[in-house]
């Protein structure tokens, strides 16, 4: 008797033990530096799926493309992984991802402008994650300091905010060369009254000749005249570890940033900022400047296709998907819902919805990616020589176009 | 008169020689304060990284750069705790180790015939090996992890100190070969003529020689393998075999950093390799400096 029954528990267990499914998953998201709310969603996945056990292995999103392709192209891949536009646009076309189909539940629910871009011939390779913005971090504190009550939202109150901080000995602006320089120059180059994105892209535009894209870089001098920074110490200034470490001390007013950098300011006790649409010569109300952040594909072939789509479709649930955008500071790529983004993000939000908004060119694949990084070296170069020709940078935007044609 | 101008002349010779040692001990403190500042330059970043690690959140938020006002342990703690420290020391170490030993091994081997042999076989190898070093490492991942997938070799200790050893054997084969040819051919006819074969010659007489450069050798081996997360990352899975970079690696995030937390990592994933340069830094000196002087 006591040995049949050992001898089931032990079958049961020993089938238990078969039926359990490992899902690998690949993300650059999920480890200790960014989270992303992830450590939390495998632990309610598990528990809602006690039959699949989540291994998730962290890879920079810059080694993302030394690691993954191995994997892919031997048909060895993870189960699941964390793909951008950019990937989705290289993997998806050398067939190396399933299409999820747009006859599924959530494919209804993506705003339009983002499944515009995901869907290519009637199919989807990705599961959007989040529209992430990118906007000017603003200490409220310090411009209280310099009588100003409110983040600037015009190219005229920025200056002014510049100018009023400056005199009262406060830095009033981080304007590294690289990213922050970017957002600035898309936001004042990119009318969102007239979207032309996809012509300077398609090189059918050029940047060299054209009005806004001159006026944008004027910009930059006007801001270097009104005291904002000084372009030649910001040229070297490093966008990713120095230019949001300086804003959390508090040494700087207003720094151009992604909204991924909120939990990280949110945890310093008692720094008040507001995040805010950047100055634009195209609104009163500032632009929002969204980004089509990362989403979830499944490899063709994954060994684990069922769990993976479950992995996938536990995202699609509200509740769920609200844990990473929470954490990530970021709005949901899904119509309806209720928002996570807290309260110091109102200005941000305010000028979204009030429809002053682009989409980040370099994540809809309307700007080809070499030309990000020809942005971002062009514009220090130009930090470096401000009172050079528009042309001289210009110039090098066309240029990066016709060789990437 | 004589003597007045005996003690002219020797006061002046006095004076030449007080000259002449001041400024020898001039130009020996400019010399060594140079090297000093020098030393101290270099040793910044390093005093940086260990001074951060100590502070606390909102100390680094407000003065990055100003000392901690007292040695937080928290940092290390958080740290260690989500880093599967020993473990991970332990996986790199004896991947690192056995690396180095098999490309000591292989390398002198390979390298010995190599110095001796003067044909064109023997340069084309030669010049191969060459190749092999100045080939980028991302040409080389796609068929390393197809073959190894082939032979079962993914996700095993066995399959990463292989494809190390594989990558770094072309360094020591160019390492051994020239510091072989420059052995004196008369050490080993002397050996042939007590009737030493080859493998006597190599292994007694040759390999004993090659002790200071294989110090230098296990020391680039060693920082190249302990410092490479690329090739972990892809050919191991499971995280019990990961190495100690892979645990510092998953503190540096995509769009920033955060300092209490990547600072201590860093220290802790450099502090074993450090442990060990000072253990063997005696040999590795000698190496470096091997034929330096006659």
């Amino acid at each position: 008797m006591v040995r049949t029954l050992l001898l089931g528990s032990s079958l049961l267990f020993t089938t238990a033990a078969l039926s359990q499914t490992t899902l690998d998953v690949v993300a650059w998201k999920g480890n200790e530096a960014e989270p992303a709310g992830l450590p939390e969603l495998i632990e309610a996945f598990e528990a809602a799926n006690p039959d699949i056990t989540v291994e998730l292995s962290y890879v920079a999103r810059k080694d993302v493309d030394k690691v993954i392709p191995p994997r892919l192209q031997s048909g060895n891949p993870p189960d699941v992984t964390m793909v951008d536009s950019a990937l989705v646009d290289l993997w998806g076309g050398a067939g190396f991802l399933t299409d999820l189909g747009t006859d599924s539940e959530w494919y209804g629910r993506i705003q339009p402008a983002v499944s515009d871009i995901l869907t290519s011939d009637g199919s989807i390779l990705v599961f959007p994650l989040e529209v992430i913005g990118m906007g000017n971090f603003v200490n409220m504190a310090l411009l209280e300091q310099a009588g100003i009550d409110k983040a600037p939202l015009t190219l005229g109150e920025l200056k002014d905010a510049c100018q009023a901080l400056a005199a009262e000995g406060i830095a009033p602006m981080i304007f590294a060369g690289g990213f922050p320089a970017m957002l600035f120059v898309g936001a004042n180059g990119l009318d969102p009254n007239n979207n032309l994105a996809a012509s300077y892209g398609s090189g059918e535009r050029t940047f060299v000749g054209d009005e806004n894209f001159n006026a944008s870089l004027d910009a930059v001098r006007d801001l270097v005249d009104a005291n904002c920074f000084d372009p030649a110490l910001q040229a070297g200034l490093d966008p990713w570890a120095t230019a949001p470490q300086e804003f959390r001390a508090g040494n700087v007013a207003i720094l151009p940033q992604g909204a991924w950098n909120i939990g990280n300011f949110s945890s310093v006790e008692g720094l008040d900022y507001e995040f805010a649409p950047m100055p634009s010569q195209f609104s009163d109300q500032g632009l929002a400047l969204d980004l089509i952040g990362p989403g979830w594909a499944i490899p063709t072939d994954a060994r684990n296709k069922e769990a993976a789509a479950r992995w996938v479709d536990f995202f699609s649930v509200e509740d769920n998907l609200n844990i990473f955008l929470e954490a990530e500071g970021a709005y949901s790529p899904f119509t309806g819902g209720r928002s996570t983004m807290p309260d110091l993000a109102a200005p941000y939000t305010r000028a979204r919805e009030q429809g002053s908004l682009i989409l980040w060119p370099f994540s809809t694949l309307e700007f080809p990616k070499p030309l990000q990084s020809e942005w971002e070296d062009s514009i220090t170069g130009f930090l470096l020589d401000i009172d050079g020709a528009n042309s001289e940078t210009l110039q090098r935007w066309d240029d990066t176009i016709e060789d990437n044609l | 008169m004589n003597s007045v101008s005996q003690g002219v002349s020797q006061g002046r010779r006095r004076t030449v020689i007080n000259r002449e040692y001041l400024q020898k001990r001039v130009r020996s403190l400019l010399a060594h304060g140079s090297v000093l500042t020098l030393v101290l330059i270099m040793l910044l970043p390093l005093f940086y990284l260990v001074m951060m690690s100590f502070k606390t959140s909102t100390e680094i938020a407000s003065d990055p750069l100003g000392l901690p006002s007292s040695l937080y342990w928290g940092n290390y703690m958080k740290a260690l705790s989500s880093m599967g420290y020993v473990r991970s020391v332990l996986n790199s170490l004896g991947i690192t180790l056995s690396v180095i030993v098999l490309v000591v091994l292989a390398g002198a081997m390979a390298a010995y015939p190599l110095a001796r042999l003067h044909n064109r076989i023997s340069r084309t190898i030669v010049m191969i090996m060459a190749l092999g070093l100045a080939t980028p490492n991302f040409v080389t991942i796609t068929p390393i992890y197809v073959i190894f997938r082939d032979l079962g070799l993914l996700d095993s200790y066995l399959g990463i100190v292989l494809a190390f050893t594989a990558l770094k054997l072309p360094l020591a084969v160019f390492f051994y070969t020239s510091f072989i040819a420059a052995i004196p051919m008369e050490l080993e006819e002397a050996a042939r003529l007590d009737d030493c074969s080859n493998w006597q010659i190599f292994w007694h007489i040759i390999r004993p020689l090659l002790t200071p450069v294989t110090a230098t050798l296990s020391l680039f081996v060693m920082i190249m393998v302990w410092n490479d997360f690329v090739y972990p990352l892809l050919l191991l899975t499971d995280k019990d075999k990961l190495t100690v970079m892979i645990a510092v690696y998953k503190f540096v995030g995509n769009t920033g950093i955060d300092p209490t937390k990547l600072f201590p990592a860093a220290v802790l994933g450099s502090l074993p390799l450090l442990l060990l340069f000072a253990a063997f830094q005696r040999q590795i000196l000698s190496g470096a400096t091997a034929g330096a002087v006659k």
